[in-house]
């Protein structure tokens, strides 16, 4: 999947590898993951189904 | 009459049938895309024409007689006449220098990335306690994965003196088989102890899990699971017992009209899961439960309560942390940070640990046994986060 | 040995009047069922308030805590954020203003600012306020961490009181004799003989938004809803940050008996109300809610002095929902009286023995 993750152009296969050291418990218990994903905030990266030219965020 | 469902696992699709069969008009509301849960994640074909399945659609609440739902449609009130919670557990992870790093995640999310087909690294090691951790080494071997080791901390021989839950449950020593590629892999009382780049420290562990000898391996990625939490959020007021739903022989939970099955209630394996579904769909819609399940629940109780004995968390892992390993990830709280409060409450507000996003479901339990406050569960109103702007709109007709 | 005085109840109140009996010289036991703060003290936002005060024994009692707390909250987060009461109707700005005229003449630093100058100390302000008092003095702290403060080096025991006769206690874990006795049980001061009722609020947290909030921010309409003795649901928006960057959101009240749960209509109507305030919450998560119960005397005032009824039980509680703010000068209070010191503060108003207040 093509994204732009921070503002930089990635190719990756699964979000969890965006976010090493966020991506934790994988089914979105540990909120770790949260993220700004289309200009949608706090939402846990591991619960959302990765397609091209997602525009993520980390936070704070 | 309304049977609601919460969670599509195994114990939850039972559930549904169940009800549906017996006659009631039954929803079952699920997070997922797909039915299935983390055990059969996207591999369950649900269709029963008694059951009106909810998809990507969470409970943030149970309020009285109805459930307050997030979905695909916006927020809704569901009423219901019968509730069974089916919400399933979740991996505990146990604190140790680095585990908050890259490179460690549950044993539960190297599973989730696996059943996607995703491995995240070449070289990997899976640490904690119970069968569990051995479909998750399997599952990164058949990727491609090199497994260095899946370390079990408790002995094998604690299993010894559960000769009647063994006997009661033959099939399991069946399922054993079909691991037996990483058997050889697998190094009982030994433990993940710290990890620093791909320097993992792998120690020799005593009965109470203090380290007697350690050694380094190289490992990208770290998968660790000591047992599993309950997801009890909707409950707070329910009785419990360790954290895990109290329920009756007909699957009652101490609130009126509410129903639990699977592992919200103990971790016995999906069979238990499946059986206690059973047993629940039909006493929610007011029915016997068929004693073919009832049978099947108290085998699997055996099993399920000599797994909780023999693979139970012992205290020596309290020594692998140095004070200032985090033990809070979400509000980087480490363990030089944590005070000596009386009450998980004054815990957490004088340290701020399980004050963060996951509130707790992460650290608490660990939090608590580190500091010796009495673990008072999982007692949250919010299940889910939930946008101001929609708290401010909800619904009041319910569906 | 037997303590000089056992103080029942480790919350803010029971804590504050421990440490001033402490500092007096007498020899102090607290007990407590759960331990420090584990009640009300724990859920509410560790305000210490002048502006939500009209002139009169309450307020000060208030600014003679205002004066007490900051050499005794250096451990427990105190920040000195101010206050600004805002008014959200046209209707409004006449009465927030009197009342801040007559806080003025009490001494209270309670500025008029214009809307631009408010929404400059508060960017994300709605537009549409209809005026603004700066109140200097509003803090705020971490009142567990204050309660321990206060505790520190006197005895706590986890132990629940059955009775007292002023003279001894019995607990669960036998009987404690000694010189005097302070009910300190906020909401449950009921069960020692004074009319003390639970008055529930609600709080929201949000997921953290650091330095988006800086002040506490309230709707003036939410010195009516303390004052008011009414036992439906009422709702006034109050919003501020933790040092956390969260943002808490208040408040309601709703005289329900000690009944724990949440009402989704109490949610509903405090997230509008914060939202009117701050329309950027809108999009902001709550993470969590949580209740506690406030300690509620029907005249609206502190109950602190000793019981006539029964010589040795003195009382410190029915401070409702400003117990943080008013326990360094409670505290001060009590231990005065009961050593025969001059009073900071007039002690008539608090007295017990007041037709609402006995029972």
């Amino acid at each position: 999947m093509k994204v732009t993750f921070n503002g930089l152009r990635r190719e990756v296969a699964h979000v969890a590898e965006l976010l090493p050291g966020r991506y934790f418990c994988g089914i979105g218990v540990c909120f770790g993951c949260v993220a700004e994903i289309n200009g949608v905030p706090e939402v846990r990266a591991c619960r959302h189904p990765l397609r091209d030219g997602d525009v993520i965020r980390t936070q704070s | 009459m309304r049977v609601v469902v919460v969670g599509a696992g195994p114990a939850g699709m039972a559930a549904a049938r169940t009800a549906a069969d017996a006659g009631a008009e039954v929803v079952m509301v699920d997070s997922e895309p797909e039915a299935g849960g983390q055990y059969l994640r996207g591999r369950a074909r649900f269709e029963h024409p008694g059951v009106t399945h909810l998809k990507n659609t969470e409970v943030w609440m149970v309020e009285g007689d109805s459930l307050h739902l997030r979905g695909p449609g916006g927020a809704r009130l569901l009423r219901f006449d019968a509730l069974v919670i089916a919400t399933g557990a979740y991996d505990r992870p146990l604190p140790f220098p680095g585990w908050d790093g890259p490179g460690v995640i549950t044993a539960g999310a190297a599973q989730a990335l696996a059943k996607q087909g995703v491995t995240l690294a070449g070289r990997v090691i899976v640490t904690g306690t119970g069968p569990f951790l051995l479909p998750v080494a399997t599952a990164l071997q058949d990727l491609g994965s090199t497994l260095v080791g899946v370390y079990e901390a408790s002995s094998p021989t604690r299993w010894l003196r559960e000769a009647k839950a063994i006997t009661a449950n033959r099939h399991k020593i069946g399922e054993l088989a079909s691991y037996r590629k990483v058997l050889p892999r697998l190094e009982t009382r030994t433990a993940v102890i710290a990890k620093h780049g791909d320097r993992v420290t792998v120690a020799k562990l005593d009965s109470q899990w203090r380290p007697i000898s350690h050694r380094t391996e190289h490992a990208d990625l770290v998968c660790v699971g000591y047992g599993f939490l309950p997801r009890t959020d909707l409950l707070p007021n329910a009785s419990r017992t360790h954290d895990f739903l109290d329920v009756d022989d007909h699957q009652r939970t101490s609130v009126a009209n509410v129903y639990a099955a699977g592992e919200v209630t103990g971790i016995g394996g999906a069979d238990l899961a499946e059986a206690e579904g059973v047993v629940a769909g039909a006493a929610a819609a007011g029915r016997r439960p068929p004693a073919k399940a009832l049978e099947a629940v108290r085998r699997g109780r055996l099993f399920a309560a000599a797994l909780a004995r023999a693979h139970e968390v012992q205290p020596g892992w309290q020594t692998w942390l140095h004070p200032d390993t985090t033990v809070c990830r979400c509000e980087k709280v480490r363990l030089e940070d944590l005070t000596d409060a009386t009450s998980m409450r004054e815990l957490k507000l004088t340290s701020r640990v399980a004050l963060g996003r996951c509130q707790g479901r992460i650290c608490a339990r660990n939090a608590a046994e580190l500091t010796g406050v009495p673990f008072d569960g999982q007692r949250r109103v919010i299940a889910v986060p939930i946008p101001l702007g929609e708290l401010a709109e909800l619904p009041e007709d319910k569906s | 040995m037997h303590p000089d005085v056992v103080v029942m109840g480790a919350g803010i109140i029971g804590a504050a009047c421990a440490q001033a009996l402490k500092a007096r010289g007498l020899g102090v036991v607290v007990l407590d069922r759960h331990g420090p703060a584990s009640g009300t003290s724990a859920a509410g936002e560790g305000n210490v308030l002048v502006s939500d005060k009209g002139p009169g024994p309450e307020l000060d009692l208030a600014r003679a805590s205002r004066a007490l707390w900051p050499e005794l909250a250096q451990d427990a987060e105190w920040e000195e954020k101010g206050g600004l009461v805002v008014a959200t109707t046209p209707s409004a700005v006449v009465p927030l203003h009197a009342f801040a005229a007559a806080q003025r003449e009490a001494g209270i630093d309670a500025c008029e600012i214009s809307v631009e100058d408010a929404l400059t100390h508060e960017p994300h302000l709605n537009r549409e306020i209809t005026a603004a008092v700066h109140y200097l003095q509003d803090a705020q702290l971490n009142p567990v961490k204050a309660t321990r403060s206060l505790l520190r080096g006197i005895e706590v025991r986890l132990a629940e009181v059955s009775t007292t006769d002023g003279r001894s206690v019995t607990t669960s874990d036998g009987v404690i004799s000694c010189g005097a006795v302070v009910n300190a049980t906020g909401p449950w001061a009921r069960d020692f003989g004074v009319n003390v009722l639970p008055r529930r609020g609600v709080v929201l947290v949000t997921t953290p938004i650091p330095g988006t909030i800086r002040h506490k921010v309230y709707d003036a309409d939410y010195v009516g809803a303390v004052s008011s003795g009414d036992a439906d649901l009422q709702t006034s928006g109050v919003v501020e940050s933790t040092q956390a960057g969260t943002v808490l959101i208040g408040s309601s009240r709703q005289r329900k008996g000690f009944d724990e749960t949440i009402e989704s209509r109490v949610l509903t109507a405090l997230a509008q109300r914060a939202i009117a305030m701050f329309p950027m919450l809108r999009n902001v998560p709550v993470m969590r809610a949580y209740g506690g119960f406030r300690p509620y005397a029907p005249d609206h005032l502190p109950i602190i002095g000793e019981d006539p009824r029964t010589p040795g039980l003195w009382h410190a509680t029915g401070h409702e929902g400003a117990g943080v703010g008013l326990a360094p000068a409670t505290g001060r209070l009590l231990a005065q009286l009961l050593t025969g010191e001059d009073p900071l503060v007039d002690p008539r108003p608090f007295r017990v023995d007041r037709p609402e207040v006995m029972v």
